[in-house]
């Protein structure tokens, strides 16, 4: 394979930025996690899946306005990228394919 | 969110904590996430939960990504990027190029100042360059040295000549070990031009000269034909240079061929290549000095004080000391000619100059050719200097004028973190561009004016593949040197300007710029108004040397040379020839004319009587028919005219040599001068005085003088006095009857004025050259001085724009824009005229006939001076001054 490596958290917040379309940001994608997982999801771990798809080319990311909320600091919105989108894509596929490979009756 | 408590804050310190691990360009997103998190979680589970949880949050930042981001962070970003980076170099000359771009009007004028300062100086320095180098082309030049003589006469200056006595260098091979060979080359004073004949081809050439047959054991060159060991062994062998034999046979073999020189048969015993070889000896042919005749009489004889007619030339053995030898001479030559020295009553001294130093640095008498004149070679390099430095001033002076716009840049530089060093190598790189710009404009430049300024010059540079080494070391080396003394001033001005000062607007160090650049203008206007200074004094002296009634008639006279015998055969017939034509008024004939004057110094004594001491002196001596004064318009103010029929005891002197023996002029007729050599006495009587002419150049005073009457054969010389007729047609009619007369020899003639100019061409060509690079000077100053004047025009156009409002004149608003460039002006004269006066005062005093220094010169420079430079200034000025105020007010 020739694209980076995609953990399984990585590929959970990667699903979870392009879910949430523009509106993606730190708390936004951990509370939307912690709603779809029910996992204990820390600020810290999802920050650094963001940064590290970002470095990878998954996502893009811009600096959003000042707000009043948050003591005037502004939110980092993440953004998926085609490459990322691809990826999903193409990861999506393989398990579809493995899917269908599995002899059907050992499930059902 | 309304209605969180005011305090429902988390705790401050986990916030500090929490900066500490985060990296700084995240830590605001991620502050801000955990802070709305916080708040989601105050109200989802209250406050002390929600801070509890906060700090679990924040220790769990403490991770590894975060914190080698941070480290990452520290040495990636925080470490300033080299000055001398790709990035930074390709980021300078960006900006550089935006810079000269945006600024065209001051681009122009910096690159027209510096292209013409840079042409200027290439080509001296290619021209100082072609002067180096002479006589290196020898096996071990520095072994070679030529003997040079010192006469002094009881009483009389040192006098000093290139030349020694014939026996002087066998003296030298025989007594001193040191001494590995010898050679000596004679040129023929009365003979500056040889008649070679080969069959039916017939051409005059010069610079022929007589050698010894070790000739070419000093001096080496590659034989094309024949070899150098044995060629001038034989008597009436010579040995040609390869432009003499192109000229003669063409691309066939010249090599033991026959030629007629002059009257004698010579065989060919060789053919040296000459190109691209640099001598002070450049001779075209040499030939055996086993001639026969008067020269071989000189080659035998054992003159050792007298017959100073020979260039002796010696090679050292390896690892002699060239002054101990020089010091032995003395001794050498009270040995040899002690009695001789005594019966003539002169001193004489020899001297070793080393052969290469001999194209460069010697200026004595009877030279083989003109060397270039130390002073001369010092002159050109001072103005090739003077005129770059003040194309460099004009870079400086408009950086610094202009340097509030780039003050600011400076300022956002500084404050990116720009150290002053990369600011300052930035502007240093900038004027490098520059001038490697002016570089590439001036190469094409001087290419295409190289045969302007070889004339001007009277020099034969060409651009040739063997220079283009020379070429790129030179322009290198301006390109490194002018960039440097453009820009250091600019670069460190500019770069001293504090970021916060700038940024806001102040600028302390203005006015010290400002006195700079003043001075700076007024060392262009010095340079100026002393090469103007120049341009007039030289042509007044010049035009003495035109214009100064030298005591005979030079207009309209034609000079006929006689070189070979089968010519001189018909000089009678040829004469009455010429006498038979209307528009020949006398034709009379001389071994010498005035100007062309090598002829024989005598040592004449006079006694005044019998108890008061004999007084000498040494006179010129010319042999001349009976026409000869009349044809020249020579007055004779005492006695009568030489006939025919007087024998050459009878002689003619000019006033000079009255005053020199302190005769009195009613006594003069029948006089007698006693010429006295080895117990020999030859008395000469005085027949007639004539009045004083100028016979050799304005340069030197006048000496004495005496003219015999000449054997037929020793006219060298006939001068036609013609009428006002145009003298091409006349030289045309004359040559058919020479044509007629003599077939075999071609004709040949030259003008009596056109032969006196050619002894100022050193003159000529340094008011060439001064007048030419005042102009550049000139030139450079005033764009300097124009640009300047457009910049202070912008400055003031607001002023300008509220004086007129207020009522002021275009007259006064020119006056006021003008009067600080004109005060600058006026201080460069009178800095100027001093030194001026100085160096053309010393510059006068070599020539013995030259004018005063007047006041009104220098007036008529600084004149000029401040005129040119109002016309430069006022254009802005004017332009400024009619700017409708509305248009430079309206803005604010």
């Amino acid at each position: 394979m020739g694209r980076p490596y995609l953990g399984e958290f990585e590929e959970l917040v990667l699903l979870t930025v392009a879910v949430l379309e523009g509106g993606a940001y730190g708390v936004a994608i951990a509370s939307e996690l912690k709603k779809r997982t029910d996992r204990i999801i820390s600020l810290s771990g999802v920050h650094i899946a963001l940064y590290r798809l970002e470095e990878k080319g998954f996502v893009k990311s811009v600096l959003g306005g000042a707000t009043n909320e948050r003591g005037g600091r502004r939110k980092r919105l993440f953004n998926i990228t085609a490459l990322g989108k691809r990826t999903l894509d193409e990861m999506r596929d393989i398990r579809n394919e493995l899917w269908t490979s599995i002899p059907k009756l050992s499930f059902s | 969110m309304t209605e969180q408590p005011e305090n429902s804050s988390p705790p401050k310190w986990a916030d500090k904590l929490l900066k500490v691990f985060l990296p700084e360009d995240l830590a605001e997103e991620l502050q801000g996430d955990m802070h709305e998190q916080f708040e989601v979680q105050v109200e989802e589970m209250g406050l002390t939960k929600a801070q509890w949880l906060y700090v679990w949050e924040v220790l769990r930042f403490c991770r590894p990504y975060f914190l080698k981001r941070k480290f990452k962070k520290n040495t990636n970003y925080s470490d300033p990027v080299s000055i001398f980076s790709l990035i930074m170099i390709r980021n300078y000359f960006k900006i550089a190029l935006r810079h000269l771009w945006q600024n065209k009007a001051f681009t122009s004028i910096n690159l027209l100042g510096l292209t013409i300062g840079t042409s200027c100086c290439l080509y001296m320095l290619l021209y100082i360059r072609s002067q180096y180098g002479y006589d290196e082309h020898h096996v071990a030049p520095q072994q070679l040295y030529r003997v040079t003589t010192e006469v002094t006469e009881s009483g009389g200056q040192p006098f000093a000549m290139a030349l020694t006595s014939p026996p002087i260098a066998k003296g030298l091979k025989e007594d001193f070990g040191e001494v590995a060979a010898v050679t000596r080359l004679f040129k023929d004073p009365g003979a500056e031009r040889f008649l070679l004949k080969k069959e039916n081809d017939a051409f005059y050439e010069t610079k022929g000269y007589y050698a010894d047959s070790s000739f070419f054991q000093l001096f080496n060159y590659r034989f094309i034909e024949g070899s150098p060991n044995r060629a001038l062994n034989e008597p009436l062998t010579v040995v040609l240079s390869s432009k003499t034999a192109q000229k003669l046979f063409g691309s066939q073999a010249a090599l033991n061929q026959s030629i007629k020189i002059n009257n004698d048969l010579y065989r060919i015993t060789g053919v040296y290549d000459d190109a691209n070889v640099k001598s002070h000896i450049n001779a075209h042919f040499i030939m055996s000095f086993k001639a026969g005749g008067m020269i071989e009489y000189l080659r035998t004889s054992n003159q050792w004080v007298g017959m100073n007619l020979v260039n002796t030339y010696i090679r050292l053995k390896p690892n002699t000391d060239a002054e101990k030898l020089q010091a032995k001479l003395s001794p050498f030559l009270e040995r040899h000619a002690k009695e001789q020295l005594a019966q003539v009553g002169i001193r004489k001294a020899l001297f070793l100059q080393p052969v290469t130093d001999v194209h460069l640095y010697s200026n004595l008498d009877s030279e083989l050719e003109k060397n270039i004149e130390g002073t001369f070679i010092r002159t050109l390099l001072l103005i090739a200097i003077l005129i770059q430095v003040m194309a460099c001033i004009n870079f400086m002076n408009m950086s610094t004028a202009r340097s509030i716009g780039r003050a600011k840049e400076v300022g956002v530089r500084k404050v990116m973190g720009a150290t002053r060093l990369s600011l300052a190598g930035r502007f240093v790189g900038e004027s490098v561009l520059m001038v490697s710009l002016s570089i590439l404009l001036a190469l094409p430049l001087v290419w295409l004016l190289m045969p302007v300024l070889n004339s001007l010059l009277d020099a034969e540079i060409s651009i040739t593949l063997s220079l283009i080494g020379d070429l790129f070391a030179i322009s290198g080396m301006l390109i490194v040197i002018t960039g440097l003394l453009a820009s250091i001033y600019p670069a460190f001005y500019l770069s001293a300007y504090q970021a916060i000062a700038v940024l806001k607007g102040n600028f302390q160090n203005r006015y010290n710029s400002l006195s700079i650049r003043k001075s700076l203008v007024v060392a262009q206007f010095v340079i100026s108004v002393i090469l103007l200074t120049g341009i007039i004094v030289i042509t007044r002296q010049l035009n003495v040397f035109k214009n100064r009634d030298l005591g005979f008639e030079q207009t309209q006279k034609v000079i006929i040379p006689f070189t070979t015998k089968e010519a001189s055969i018909h000089q009678v017939a040829f004469s009455n020839e010429l006498r038979s034509s209307p528009a020949v008024k006398q034709v009379g004939g001389a071994a010498y004319y005035p100007c062309h004057w090598l002829g024989e110094n005598m040592p004449l004594f006079y006694y005044p009587s019998a108890n008061r001491e004999k007084i000498g002196a040494g006179v010129w001596v010319n042999k001349i028919d009976e026409n000869f004064l009349s044809t020249l318009h020579i007055p004779l103010i005492a006695g009568r005219n030489l006939a025919p029929a007087d024998t050459n005891r009878q002689i003619i002197v000019n006033e000079t040599t009255l005053r020199e023996f302190a005769i009195p002029f009613k006594k003069a007729i029948g006089t007698r001068l006693f010429l006295e050599y080895q117990k020999i006495q030859e008395e000469y009587t005085i027949v007639g005085v004539v009045k004083d002419f100028n016979y050799r150049t304005l340069k030197e005073p006048l000496r004495p003088l005496m003219l015999k009457i000449a054997k037929p054969d020793q006219l060298k010389y006939l001068i036609a006095d013609v009428d006002n007729v145009a003298l091409d047609d006349f030289k045309e009619q004359i040559s058919e009857k020479w044509r007629k007369l003599i077939p075999t020899i071609p004709f040949e003639s030259t003008l009596l004025d056109d032969d006196i100019q050619q002894q100022y061409v050193a003159e000529n060509t340094l008011l060439n050259i001064i007048n030419s690079s005042a102009f550049i000077a000139f030139l450079i100053a005033c764009l300097g001085l124009f640009g300047l004047a457009t910049f202070t025009a912008e400055q003031r156009t607001k002023e300008v724009g509220i004086r007129k409002v207020l009522g002021a004149s275009v007259s006064s608003l020119v006056a006021l824009l003008s009067k600080e460039f004109l005060q600058l002006v006026g201080i460069a004269i009178i800095i100027a005229i001093p030194i001026a006066w100085y160096a053309l005062n010393e510059w006068l005093k070599n020539f013995a006939y030259h004018i005063d220094l007047e006041w009104w010169m220098f007036a008529l420079a600084g004149l000029l001076a401040i005129f040119i430079a109002l016309a430069t200034v006022s254009f802005q000025a004017i332009k400024a001054a009619l700017v409708n105020p509305v248009k430079s007010l309206k803005s604010e």
